[in-house]
C-alpha cells in the first residue's frame, strides 16, 4: 500500500510538472508569433511591448519555461496585465466561490442520486425502475449549461424564487444559500443520474454474491441484508467516481459561473479569455488542472484503502 | 471521463464471432429504446443533410417585425432577436452540430487508436511515457483545454474540430491500450509470431480486426458528448461565430435575450437535449449488445 501510494505522488508530480511546462510554453507551440497570439493580430506595438516584457517573452524559451516552473511552485503565477494584481490572489479570490458551489453540487448529487439508486434496485426491472433509467439517462445527457439556463428561465425569470445573478454575502448566509441553489442543481443534475445508476448496478452485483445468499440462508433479515451489507459495500465504488466528479464540477462551472454571474475560477477564465489577459487564463488553467488531478488522486487511494480486493489485486498485477 | 485501463481480461469479446452485426439488428428491432435512438439519429442525419431544403425559411430571411415572437402559424417555434425562424436555424444548426462532433471523435479514434496500440504492444518505456502523456492530457477537465486551446488558435469550424478531438484521444488510447494488452496474450498472437509475422502486420491484420466493435461503440458513444462540449464552447462565444446557426449560438443569443421571450432558449435547448439523448440512447444499447464491458 505504501509502495502505492509513493508511485501514485510520484506520478502525480510528474503530471503536474508536465502540465506546468505545457502551459509554459503553450504560446510558443501555436504556429505564429507569441505577442500575437496572445493579443490578437490588431495590438499595438507599445502594448506588445509591454506584454512581451511582462510575460518574460524576450528572454530564451528554456529560460521562460525555467522561470514559470519555479514561480508556480512557490506560488508566483505573474501578473494580470488589466488590474496589476497577482494572478495567485485573483485566484484565491475566487477559488472559494467555485469550491463551494462544487462541494454543494457533489453534496446535492450523492444525496438524491444514493436514495435514487437504492430505490431502483430495490425494486429491480418493476416499473419504478424502468422509469428511473429513463429518467437517468437524461440526467446524465443533460448538459449543465442547458439546465443552468432552464432553472434561471423557470426560478428567476418566469416566476421570482431565485435570484438569477451573484453569490450573496457570507453575512447573511441564508442568502448565500439561496443564491447557491439553481446554479448548484445545474451542475448536479448529470451527477444524479450518473451516481443513481452507479449505485443500482453496484447493489445488484453485490446482492448477487455468495456472502449474501449465505446470509440470508442464516435468516438474516432483508432490511438487514440490504442496507447494511449490500448498500455499504455497493458505496465503495462511488467513492472512486466523486474525485472524477470533483474535477469536472469544477470544469463545468465555467458555464454555471457565466450564467448565474457568479465570481469563481470559471468565469475568472472565462473573462480573462475574452481581454486575453494571458497570464490569468494560464494560471486559472493550471490550479484547476491541479485540483482535479488532486481530486481524481485522493478518490483512488480511498478507494483502494476501502476496497480490500482492489488491494489484493494489485498486489499479483503488475501494471 | 473515465479511465478504463483496467479492463478484466476476458477473452476477446462476443464480438469477435461472426455474427454480431446480426445480432445488432436483431436487437435494434426488439429494444424499444435503441430503436427511438435510431429514429433520433436518422432525423437528426436527414436535417444535417437537407435541413436547408426542408426549412420553411432561409436561415437569415428575416422578419423583424415579428421578432421575438412564441409559436404561431407562420413560425411554428418562434422567432429570434432579428425575427429570424427558429426551427429553421435550428434545422440548419443541426449541420453544424454533426460537423464538428462527427470529425473531431474520428480524428480522435485515428491519433488515440494509434497510440493506444504502440504503447499495448511494445510495453516498456513507450507504454510509460505514453500513460504519462495520456495522463498530463486527462489532468484538465475537457472543456477546458478545448476553451484554452480555441481562444489561443482563434475559432473556426476546423480549429474547434481539432481542439475538442483533443480531448477525446486519451480516452481511445487507453481503451485500444488495454484491449491490445488484452489480446496479445491470446495464444493465436504466439501462433502468428512463431510463424515470422511482424508486430506491425499482427496488430493491424489480426489485433485491430478484434477490437473495433469495441471501439465503434466508444465512437457511439463520444459523439453525442462532442456535441455538448461544442455547444458549449459556441454558447461561451468562443466557437462558432454569429450569424451562424449553431445551437450553442442560438442558446447564446437567446440568454442575452431572455427577458423577453424565453423560445430560443427553449428550442434550442429542446434539440440539443433531444440529440444527445437520443445518440445515447443508442451508443448504450450497442454497447449492450456489442461489449458490456465498456460500461462506464
Amino acid at each position: 500500500m505504501l509502495k502505492y501510494l509513493g508511485t501514485r505522488l510520484v506520478m502525480a508530480f510528474v503530471v503536474i510538472v508536465i502540465v506546468i511546462t505545457f502551459l509554459a510554453l503553450l504560446v510558443h507551440l501555436i504556429p505564429g508569433n507569441p505577442v500575437t497570439t496572445i493579443m490578437g493580430p490588431r495590438a499595438s506595438p507599445a502594448l506588445a511591448q509591454i506584454v512581451r516584457h511582462d510575460m518574460n517573452l524576450d528572454r530564451p524559451i528554456p529560460v521562460q519555461v525555467w522561470d514559470f516552473i519555479t514561480g508556480a511552485f512557490r506560488g508566483n503565477l505573474g501578473v494580470d496585465f488589466v488590474s496589476n494584481l497577482s494572478v495567485t490572489s485573483l485566484i484565491a479570490n475566487a477559488l472559494p466561490q467555485t469550491l463551494a458551489l462544487a462541494f454543494t453540487s457533489l453534496f446535492i448529487a450523492v444525496g438524491l442520486g444514493v436514495p435514487v439508486g437504492v430505490y431502483a434496485a430495490k425494486h429491480v426491472n418493476g416499473a419504478a425502475d424502468r422509469l428511473l433509467a429513463v429518467v437517468s439517462v437524461s440526467f446524465i445527457t443533460m448538459p449543465a449549461f442547458v439546465v443552468g439556463l432552464l432553472l434561471l428561465l423557470a426560478f428567476s425569470v418566469h416566476i421570482h424564487v431565485f435570484p438569477a445573478i451573484g453569490t450573496g454575502s457570507l453575512s447573511a448566509p441564508g442568502d448565500y444559500l439561496r443564491h447557491l441553489v439553481l446554479p448548484a442543481c445545474a451542475l448536479a443534475l448529470t451527477w444524479i443520474g450518473y451516481i443513481g445508476r452507479l449505485v443500482r448496478a453496484n447493489m445488484l452485483e453485490v446482492l448477487g454474491e455468495p456472502h449474501i445468499r449465505t446470509a440470508r440462508a442464516h435468516g438474516v433479515r432483508d432490511g438487514v441484508v440490504f442496507y447494511r451489507l449490500a448498500l455499504k459495500n455497493a458505496l465503495i465504488p462511488v467513492v472512486a467516481v466523486l474525485g472524477v466528479g470533483l474535477g469536472s464540477l469544477i470544469g463545468g462551472a465555467i458555464f454555471v459561473e457565466v450564467i448565474f454571474a457568479r465570481p469563481g475560477i470559471g468565469s475568472l477564465i472565462y473573462n480573462a479569455i475574452l481581454e486575453r489577459n494571458y497570464p490569468v487564463v494560464r494560471g486559472g488553467v493550471l490550479v484547476v488542472a491541479i485540483l482535479f488531478v488532486f481530486a481524481n488522486l485522493a478518490a483512488d487511494i480511498v478507494y483502494r484503502f476501502l476496497d480490500p480486493r482492489v488491494r489484493v489485486e494489485l498486489q499479483n498485477v503488475k501494471r | 471521463m473515465s479511465t478504463v485501463d483496467a479492463l478484466p481480461e476476458a477473452p476477446t469479446t462476443s464480438a469477435s464471432h461472426p455474427g454480431w452485426l446480426g445480432e445488432v439488428v436483431h436487437d435494434i428491432v426488439h429494444r424499444p429504446v435503441m430503436l427511438v435512438g435510431l429514429g433520433v439519429w436518422v432525423a437528426f442525419i436527414i436535417m444535417a443533410i437537407g435541413g436547408q431544403h426542408l426549412a420553411p425559411y432561409a436561415i437569415d430571411a428575416q422578419d423583424i417585425a415579428h421578432r421575438l415572437q412564441g409559436p404561431s402559424h407562420a413560425h411554428l417555434l418562434g422567432t429570434d432577436e432579428l425575427g429570424r425562424d427558429l426551427l429553421s436555424r435550428l434545422m440548419v444548426g443541426t449541420r453544424y452540430a454533426l460537423a464538428v462532433a462527427i470529425p473531431a471523435v474520428a480524428i480522435a479514434l485515428v491519433v488515440g487508436v494509434t497510440v493506444g496500440m504502440l504503447a499495448g504492444f511494445f510495453g516498456g518505456v513507450v507504454d510509460r511515457v505514453v500513460v504519462t502523456l495520456l495522463d498530463s492530457v486527462q489532468a484538465f477537465p475537457a472543456v477546458i483545454l478545448a476553451l484554452t486551446l480555441l481562444a489561443l488558435v482563434g475559432h473556426s469550424l476546423r480549429n474547434e474540430t481539432l481542439v475538442i478531438s483533443v480531448a477525446f484521444i486519451p480516452s481511445y488510447a487507453r481503451v485500444t491500450r488495454a484491449l491490445v494488452m488484452a489480446a496479445k496474450n491470446n495464444q493465436w498472437v504466439d501462433a502468428e509470431r512463431s510463424l515470422g509475422a511482424r508486430p506491425l502486420r499482427i496488430v493491424v491484420v489480426h489485433i485491430l480486426p478484434n477490437i473495433a466493435a469495441s471501439l465503434f461503440v466508444l465512437m457511439a458513444m463520444d459523439i453525442p458528448s462532442a456535441i455538448t462540449i461544442s455547444a458549449g464552447l459556441d454558447f461561451l462565444g468562443l466557437g462558432l461565430q454569429p450569424p451562424t446557426p449553431s445551437w450553442g449560438g442560438i442558446l447564446s443569443s437567446g440568454f442575452y435575450y431572455v427577458e423577453q421571450s424565453p423560445w430560443p432558449v427553449i428550442w434550442a435547448s429542446v434539440f440539443l437535449v433531444i440529440a444527445t439523448l437520443g445518440f445515447t440512447l443508442l451508443a448504450e444499447g450497442l454497447r449492450d449488445v456489442i461489449d458490456p464491458r465498456l460500461s462506464r
